[in-house]
């Protein structure tokens, strides 16, 4: 599975827990809200109002992104602040002997607005998010002396975290799955790969052969049933075919150019032969695909297959245009016919006496 | 033309069967060619009677791996008309040779079709350029190169492909004179550029005075 793939598996499960965490932080801001004027603030609770409002303006613009399932953002730092800072407004300015019942409303809710924030970004964020604040509760109550309050803040923080932490885990759970399920797909993926490419492979193969079986059964036939009659023309026929198949197994090799190589493969039976062969090559040139060099060798390989004595093989290059011109000497030139291919290989042919210069030509594609 | 006259030279090279062979086409030559002296260092062609052959056929690859180009300047610098006949075919010796002043730059594969063409020409300062030489001028890349035309360039390819004027004039429709007078001003643009050497002023020279080429082409 693609890296897309793996984003798909885990937003779909992702999306629902943050629904879930969105509900449950909206669901606390708006009852704490409806209990303020409950409270009997001093200050007939401005900095808790305050407080609710930028916890409002965060859940507004954290779940806007959560119901169209979109990431927060890089504006999640500054919600997480904005969070910190509504937690900050609200146990400010309490006398220390009424925090926990003044300010008991934040130790519960601030955690789940820190999950609504950055439970899509990252676990652990969240969990020293969380955790900040429960020191920071703490630390509050201790500074103000009230110290002998701690069992009741640990109560209302174990049954707040007791909610949360869950959620965490779960979040970390539909990580795991996501990439576990990534992976599994990710595994048939390369293998379904493998297989076409062997399909593939395969294919050309059984394709390649089956342009010599057309012209080498034949002729190996002859050959075990003693029915060939060796006169010149099977001879040709014989040396065309191996210079076939010497070109067919070059065309495994990895190298450099293969054009030259194939061309040179193509040329070795004759030069065992006896034929002189002069191979060179003339500027640069691109690499044409494997059809396009069968056709570009094929008028050489035909050409030298029944030259005489000498036959010079010229690549010929320029950066869109690559070659293979073959001067030789050949009796029967005009006998031969040139013949069409439909991979863009143009092909000429001139006779001068008892020399036959043939040039195939082919422009890469602009 | 009247050159029937015997042209003389001289053949530095370490290899006897080479000399031998070089021996047997210049005697069946016509006009005629007599082989002075050989040997396997310069010296014979400092010497009598190698001193006065009108033609050097010199193997730049003498005793070691490294190209004898201090010997080749000085016989050029000398004014000596030098074919360099040598085993290597790659583009940046023949261009160095042609820099320094050869006639014709020879890989010894083209030695059966060519040799005897080239020391014509030089003993008659004329330019005569070996396929090989072709190859290396129409893939030249260096920035200071004198600048081919496309047609030019052509040519010289289709020279280097087929060892043929004939068949080039026929394939790109032109006659045979005018395939050779694209090759010989390419050839007399390059004596003309780079390292000056008489030799080379030579060889312009003769071109200009044939109409060959303009000195505003120059």
């Amino acid at each position: 599975m693609t890296e897309a793939g793996r984003d798909l598996v885990r937003g779909n499960l992702m999306r629902a827990l943050r629904l879930v965490v969105l509900t449950i932080a909206t669901l606390l801001l708006v009852g704490f809200t409806s209990l303020l004027p409950l409270a009997g603030h001093d200050d007939g609770g401005v900095r808790q109002v305050v407080a609710l409002a930028l916890l409002a303006v965060v859940g507004v613009v954290a779940g806007a992104a959560v119901l169209r399932n979109r990431a927060v953002g890089r504006v999640r730092w500054v919600l997480v602040v904005a969070v910190f800072a509504s937690a900050a407004v609200a146990t400010a300015g309490i006398p220390g002997e009424q925090l926990m019942v003044r300010a008991e409303w934040c130790y519960v809710t601030i955690g789940w607005f820190l999950l609504l924030v950055l439970v899509d970004h990252g676990t652990v964020a969240a969990a020293a998010a969380i955790g900040v604040f429960v020191a920071a509760s703490f630390g509050q109550l201790f500074l103000a002396g009230q110290g002998h309050q701690a069992a009741d803040l640990v109560v209302v923080c174990t049954i707040a975290l007791g909610c949360e932490l869950p959620v965490l885990a779960v979040a970390m759970a539909v990580r795991r799955i996501a990439a576990t399920a990534a992976d599994a797909a990710g595994q048939v993926e390369r293998v379904r790969t493998a297989e076409a490419i062997a399909e593939q492979v395969h294919a050309d193969r059984v394709l390649r052969y089956t342009d010599t079986t057309t012209t080498i059964v034949p002729l190996l036939t002859g050959l075990t049933t003693g029915t060939a009659n060796l006169d010149d023309g099977t001879r040709a026929r014989y040396a065309l075919a191996a210079a076939r198949l010497r070109r067919l197994f070059a065309e495994h090799d990895e190298v450099p150019d293969p054009l030259l190589h194939e061309l040179g493969a193509c040329l070795d039976l004759a030069e065992r032969n006896g034929v002189e062969v002069y191979l060179a090559t003339c500027g640069e040139y691109p690499t044409p695909p494997l059809a396009v060099r069968r056709e570009l060798t094929e008028p050489a390989l035909r050409l030298v297959a029944r030259a005489d004595s000498e036959a010079r093989v010229v690549v010929l290059g320029t950066p869109g245009r690559v070659a293979v011109s073959v001067l030789a000497d050949d009796p029967n030139a005009e006998s031969e016919p040139l013949t069409g291919n439909d991979v863009g290989v143009s092909v000429t042919r001139l006779v001068d006496g008892p020399r036959v210069w043939v040039e195939a030509t082919w422009h890469t594609p602009s | 033309m009247a050159h029937t006259e015997l042209t003389r030279v001289v053949v530095v090279d370490d290899h006897p069967a080479i000399v031998a062979g070089l021996e047997v086409w210049c005697a069946n030559a016509d006009p005629p060619i007599q082989v002075v002296d050989s040997g396997p260092t310069p010296a014979v062609a400092w010497t009598d009677p190698g001193l006065d052959a009108e033609v050097v056929v010199f193997d730049l690859q003498l005793t070691d791996q490294v190209p004898a180009y201090p010997d080749l300047r000085r016989l050029v610098d000398s004014g000596r008309r030098v074919i360099a006949y040598t085993m290597r075919e790659d583009r940046d010796t023949i261009l160095t040779c042609i820099d320094l002043g050869v006639f014709t730059y020879l890989s010894k594969t083209e030695g059966p079709r060519h040799l005897v063409h080239a020391i014509h020409a030089a003993s008659r300062n004329l330019p005569y350029t070996s396929p090989s030489m072709a190859r290396a001028i129409s893939t030249d890349t260096r920035t200071d190169r004198p600048r081919l035309t496309p047609r030019e360039t052509d040519v010289l390819v289709n020279w280097f492909a087929c060892e043929s004027k004939e068949m080039v004039a026929r394939k790109l429709g032109l006659s045979v004179r005018t395939v050779n007078s694209y090759i010989d001003r390419v050839r007399v643009r390059y004596a003309n550029a780079g390292r000056p050497a008489s030799t080379k002023a030579a060889l312009v020279a003769r071109a200009v005075q044939d109409g060959l080429i303009g000195l505003d082409e120059l």
